[in-house]
């Protein structure tokens, strides 16, 4: 049977797919297979304790669905990112849960611990020799196919592949496929730039070299990296994600990645968060390559690559130099993703740095300004870069220091870049608790 | 001229090495030299902000009275882990705190601290004319590399440990002879029942041909004490204790199945009873070595069946651990705690393990849970989530590493005291984690 035949012979309705999904069954997914979720969450009432499991929270139609009190019993959902945004109210929920990992134990928790018997996944129309790309969005499916999950996946004419060693699948480790085309997405809404992650851009901009290796996180600070590193030679990217600010440094000879002693001239990453346009450019695209994520992100990796600079959002700091990510106070938003396997690989790279951005200070629905920066973690919060591993805080009035500095120095430089409102407060506390 | 001439020529009072003193000089100090810290500490009147830097803290009687309210002002006391002393004297304004894990110790030392002057604490010299040092070499090799003005004290009673650092007697500045007792020399308490049982848990998991890395604390100690019938044992840690010296001397370390070092237990500080130093004497089979080897997690990981001992303070819903400090305390340090828990979660079959018992008890004598459901405002966490992995009390261990976050509340109520478990569930459904 030739690779076509092969195809055909698999091709099935979303429902007869995902009927292949049976009582008890873990089933993973990730990217979008949209047609088989909604075919899935449209069988609900047939399915008995069927927990499904994600790298990251669902959104739009499917966490409408998920969500629902009438889904108990029938569906339950483990993810390890949630939502940052208060959008999706998720967090609590009967029929969610969380696993908090660092992006670099994701393939293996996969492999080795959830051993999903179903994944639902996504791919580009087949080539002639019987593979499917799963794109720069895969959701980590990868890993569930390589532990025996019967694989259901929706072939989607619109998506875009991506030059991989590792993300795709051949037609015949597939269970059944179904051909729908998701929407074309359209792509993140570019957020105008705030004046202070123009600031902040501007502070780091000035402390990456030429050649270095760039890794940027999500976050307004990381759309603003792009603008502020046009006139920067020889980058290089090794990074969990491509996010959409990258896309004009490639594009723009800037990236090159000719410094980068691993994988030299080829951008790298574990997926996309960029968007259509870097999904387009990474198409047929050699010099965009995509790797496991337990590689890309793992911090004897990262800490081979010279220069290497790791840029990421962060919610909170405090005067001992630990940073929250995610949950600030008892509550559960985010998830730890890779920012620590960075933070680590960046602190261990021969002139490596890192450096956690974010706006000095917030103002609440009440209207009361309140600082980012305080004394100590709010009880319950989520350290998420421990004191030890942090080299850079940065705020829009400057960037504290504090890799190898004292405590004493470190509360010193952290006031320092707390908005002017709080620093009297924070020294006041500091003296008290014997910082200054 | 041969060595001993150098020797002799080199050899002066206390009170003269502390003369050679400027106030700009930095100070690293290694073995708790008790002749030179308390020369200095008779002196410290004479300066105005002089610095010291150790990597364990002063934790002796010359360290108290330079930690006291008569040095400050006059000499600032930091260091990586706070001894008692420096504790105490924390709001004094003149201690202060290098908060770098282990392996980033020596960094610290070169890029930041940079000692002019190295007081170091050691065993008379080789045959050939060589100077080791002794319990604790931390940070030696790099104050050496940075040509400090070498300081040595010579303690006849100090062990001559085979290290990665040594320094001949050409090196040294100043030579002060002083038989004083080698400091240190805990030894652990007798075990009560909660400990016994924390140390048999995790015994269990401690398979023959496991390399084990046992941080400071008796609950780690009477882990390394659970395991005198075990087989083919490695050492490789930082903190070496007198337990891991029963275990070399029953045959149950051999270092058989390390792959660093095969054959030898690495450490770095040294902390074992008094009649048990002999033992480390020219032992070929004991080597200290700096600490930004020992502790690095990418060494670490190259040995299979790492297991991390290290004891905790309190351990929150999200099994975050803090290891030293509750609420904006500052005690102790995190030390090679998270270096070893990487080591040990990278490695092929590795298992890390925070290890407390259920409660504490306050100074008013109140009786507090050490499972939280969250630690107070600024405590520290040493652990962060992402990495934790075992948590024992004396009603269990569980791994949490790739349990829910849901699951994760559920089983740490489960090693918390009774009393407090209503509590516990309640603050779960409350927040919503159950």
């Amino acid at each position: 049977m030739n690779f076509q035949d092969m195809y055909n012979a698999k091709k099935r309705s979303p429902e007869e797919a995902v009927s292949l999904i049976k009582n008890g069954d873990k089933v993973f997914t990730g990217g979008s297979p949209n047609a088989l979720l909604k075919a899935m969450f449209d069988l609900k009432d047939t399915y008995q304790n069927v927990r499904l499991y994600s790298q990251f929270g669902m959104l739009g139609a499917s966490g409408d669905a998920m969500y629902q009190p009438e889904m108990t019993g029938h569906m339950s959902f483990t993810c390890t990112t949630l939502p940052l945004s208060s959008v999706m109210n998720s967090w609590p929920n009967a029929n969610l849960d969380q696993i908090s990992l660092s992006f670099s134990d994701l393939e293996r928790l996969i492999e080795v611990v959830l051993k999903p018997d179903v994944v639902l996944m996504s791919g580009c129309p087949m080539d002639d020799e019987g593979f499917i790309s799963l794109g720069s969005n895969h959701g980590c499916n990868r890993a569930a196919v390589d532990v025996g999950a019967k694989v259901l996946i929706q072939i989607d004419s619109n998506m875009y592949n991506a030059t991989t060693d590792y993300y795709r699948v051949h037609i015949s480790e597939v269970e059944a496929l179904c051909e729908f085309d998701n929407p074309i997405p359209a792509g993140m809404p570019a957020r105008p730039l705030d004046e202070r992650d123009k600031l902040i851009a501007t502070f780091i901009a000035e402390r990456v070299a030429n050649g270095s290796t760039i890794q940027l996180g999500a976050g307004g600070v990381s759309n603003a990296m792009g603008n502020y590193l046009t006139e920067h030679k020889d980058l290089g990217i090794h990074a969990e994600t491509l996010m959409s600010s990258l896309y004009q440094l490639i594009e723009s000879g800037v990236v090159n990645n000719s410094k980068k002693p691993l994988m030299r001239g080829i951008s790298v990453a574990g997926f996309n968060a960029g968007g259509t346009e870097l999904m387009k450019l990474s198409h047929n695209n050699p010099k965009i390559m995509f790797k496991k994520l337990a590689w890309v992100n793992h911090p004897d990796v990262v800490s081979q690559i010279p220069n290497m600079v790791s840029i990421n959002a962060c919610l909170a700091a405090d005067l001992r130099g630990q940073v929250c990510s995610e949950s600030l106070g008892m509550g559960n938003t985010g998830g730890i993703g890779g920012q620590l396997d960075f933070v680590e690989g960046a602190r261990r790279a021969p002139s490596g740095q890192s450096f956690l951005a974010m706006h000095s200070s917030v103002v609440t629905r009440k209207g009361d300004n309140l600082s980012k920066i305080t004394m100590g973690l709010p009880s319950g919060s989520v350290a998420t870069s421990p004191a030890n591993d942090v080299m850079n805080i940065v705020t829009e009035y400057g960037v504290a220091e504090i890799w190898c500095k004292s405590a004493k120095e470190r509360a010193k430089s952290m006031i320092r870049i707390a908005h002017p409102d709080f620093r009297d407060e924070l020294t006041f506390n500091a003296k008290k608790h014997g910082l200054l | 001229m041969n060595y001993s001439a150098h020797y002799d020529a080199r050899k002066r009072t206390p009170e003269h090495a502390i003369s050679l003193i400027q106030n700009d000089d930095v100070i690293l100090v290694a073995g708790r030299p008790g002749a030179l810290l308390g020369a200095l500490d008779q002196a410290k009147g004479r300066f105005d902000g002089l610095r010291l830097f150790s990597v364990f803290g002063l934790d002796c009687d010359a360290g108290a009275g330079l930690c006291s309210p008569e040095a400050a002002g006059h000499v600032l006391v930091s260091s990586a882990i706070l001894s008692k002393h420096e504790e105490n004297a924390w709001l004094s304004g003149s201690i202060d705190q290098a908060p770098v894990h282990l392996s980033a110790v020596d960094e610290f030392i070169s890029d930041t601290c940079r000692p002019t002057v190295l007081f170091v604490h050691c065993p008379p010299p080789d045959d050939e004319g060589y100077f080791y040092p002794g319990i604790d070499s931390g940070g030696v090799f790099t104050a050496v590399q940075q040509n400090a003005r070498i300081m040595v004290q010579v303690n006849p009673n100090m062990p001559l440990i085979y290290s990665d650092t040594r320094f001949h007697v050409t090196k040294a500045d100043v030579i002060c002879e002083s038989a004083e007792p080698v400091p240190g020399n805990a030894t652990a308490d007798e075990a009560d029942e909660a400990g016994k049982a924390i140390a048999g848990f995790v015994a269990e998991l401690i398979p023959d041909g496991a390399t084990i890395q046992l941080g400071a604390g008796l609950l780690p100690e009477l882990v390394g004490k659970a395991l005198l019938g075990h087989k083919d044992l490695g050492i490789h840690t930082d903190y070496f204790n007198g337990a891991m010296i029963d275990l070399i001397k029953k045959g149950a370390v051999n270092n058989s199945k390390k792959a660093v070092l095969p054959g030898v237990s690495v450490g770095s500080y040294f902390n074992v009873p008094a009649a048990e130093l002999k033992f480390l004497e020219k032992n070929p089979e004991i080597v200290s070595r700096m600490l930004s080897w020992a502790c690095r997690s990418s060494v670490i990981s190259q040995n299979d069946k790492v297991r991390a001992v290290n004891e905790g303070i309190a351990v929150d819903f999200r099994a975050q651990a803090s290891t030293c400090n509750l609420g904006m305390s500052f005690t102790g340090g995190v030390g090679g705690a998270f270096d070893f828990f990487r080591g040990a979660q990278r490695c092929n079959d590795g298992l890390s393990f925070i290890v407390m018992k259920s409660t504490a008890v306050g100074k008013d004598g109140a009786k507090t849970s050490r499972i939280l459901p969250a630690m107070p405002d600024g405590s520290l966490v040493s652990i962060p989530r992402s990495d934790m992995m075992y948590v024992v009390t004396e009603y269990g261990a569980v791994n949490v590493r790739d349990l829910t976050i849901k699951e994760r509340v559920r089983s740490l109520i489960g090693l918390a005291h009774p009393d407090f478990r209503d509590w516990l569930s309640d603050e779960a459904a409350k927040n919503g984690y159950s």
